[in-house]
């Protein structure tokens, strides 16, 4: 029912996808085992949140490599699949660690087989927001967890013990975008211009609208915050060069189509929107 | 030709947002370059397309009328210059 999900070991080199791992959903490796079972966890919260078939809607194969490279900081989707690293122990641990972090490399490439969005520009923004939206959500869907339990932090699992050292417990925290404990700190308000700066910057307003909404809400954000961002994201086709204003005034006409009988919906996603000055 | 500045954007962890206190980057003089990395790093030096990717790499080195600057993904990247690349956090 669900589509395969096959992840490949790079032994440290950097051409992809690497040596295809026989039955990694029982792999002694634990690295390999996760980034099976979790990117499988990720298209079926997909499938019974949204009824999204996998990243393409159209039963694509789950791919994942591991061990990218050497001590290598990231994970990241190359436009067909995702790959992680295994940090270097100091900084980052091993990017399969943090469930957040599988839902958010998946969700690149459900963007891209929906809106469509670049990686750079407010759209940029948009398509990084959009990844820790859903990253954070099926983070708390395995959690089972309302939106008022939530933590809300992006790569919490990875921080290394020197990041730790200096204080640092995430690398993005959508509940408080400027807080000191994040790495890479973001704004917590839109304006003209953001657009130039890194996505990873630029996504610090819609993150927080999307948390703000969710909480303001109440239960399960994938109910309905989920649901809306979901139709703003794969209901109108693509939309590459989307600004944040344009997203932000799509989810508030669709709170209300969506939930017409609940104004209060509306009302939560219009506030959350005009906090962070959208 | 003096060294060729490798420096990582993007991927879940972006790195070069005016904020960040973590950035991933690296040096390698251009004298220890193979001939065919120097070759791959001309040429990339000279397309200078710009890049839509999730994972993309900074590039910059001085040329004659200053430094020159590209972006590349991995794969364009010769293997010797992305395992240069080490974090810090400030």
């Amino acid at each position: 029912m669900f589509p395969p999900s096959l992840v490949y070991d790079c032994r440290h080199a950097t051409t992809l996808p690497g040596t295809p791992v026989a039955n990694p959903a029982n792999s002694a490796d634990a690295t390999v085992k996760r980034a099976c079972v979790e990117a499988s966890s990720v298209a079926k919260f997909y499938w019974d949140v949204f009824g999204r078939d996998s990243i393409d809607g159209a039963h694509m194969t789950l791919v994942s490599s591991v061990h990218y490279s050497t001590k290598f900081n990231n994970a990241f989707w190359n436009g067909a699949q995702m790959t992680y690293g295994d940090g270097d122990g100091a900084t980052f641990l091993d990017f399969t660690l943090s469930n957040d972090v599988i839902g958010h490399e998946l969700t690149h490439g459900v963007t891209q087989h929906s809106l469509g969005l670049a990686y750079s520009g407010e759209a940029g923004g948009l398509n990084e927001s959009i990844s820790d939206v859903f990253g954070s959500m099926f983070r708390q869907w395995e959690a089972n967890q309302v939106a008022t339990q939530a933590d809300w932090l992006i790569g919490a699992a990875i921080i290394g013990p020197v990041a730790h050292q200096k204080g640092f417990t995430c690398l993005r925290d959508m509940a408080a975008p400027k807080a000191a404990h994040a790495l890479a700190a973001q704004p917590d308000h839109y304006y003209p211009g953001i657009g130039n700066l890194d996505p990873h910057y630029s996504s610090g307003p819609p993150n927080l609208a999307f948390c703000k909404a969710a909480t303001a809400i109440g239960g399960h954000s994938w109910d309905k915050a989920g649901k809306i961002w979901y139709k703003a994201q794969t209901g109108f086709g693509p939309s590459p060069n989307m600004t944040m204003p344009q997203f932000a005034a799509r989810t508030r006409s669709l709170a209300q189509s969506m939930f017409a009988s609940t104004p209060a919906v509306h009302a939560a996603v219009d506030a959350a929107w005009t906090a962070v000055g959208l | 030709m003096d060294d060729v500045k490798i420096e990582q954007l993007g991927g879940v962890v972006g790195g070069f947002s005016p904020t960040s206190h973590v950035h991933s980057e690296g040096h390698v003089a251009w004298s220890a370059l193979s001939a065919e990395d120097r070759a791959r790093l001309d040429a990339l030096f000279a397309k200078g397309a710009a890049v839509n990717a999730n994972l993309r790499y900074r590039l910059t080195r001085q040329g004659p009328g200053g430094p020159q600057i590209i972006e590349a993904t991995p794969e364009m990247i010769p293997d010797v210059l992305l395992r240069s690349i080490t974090t810090t956090i400030d």
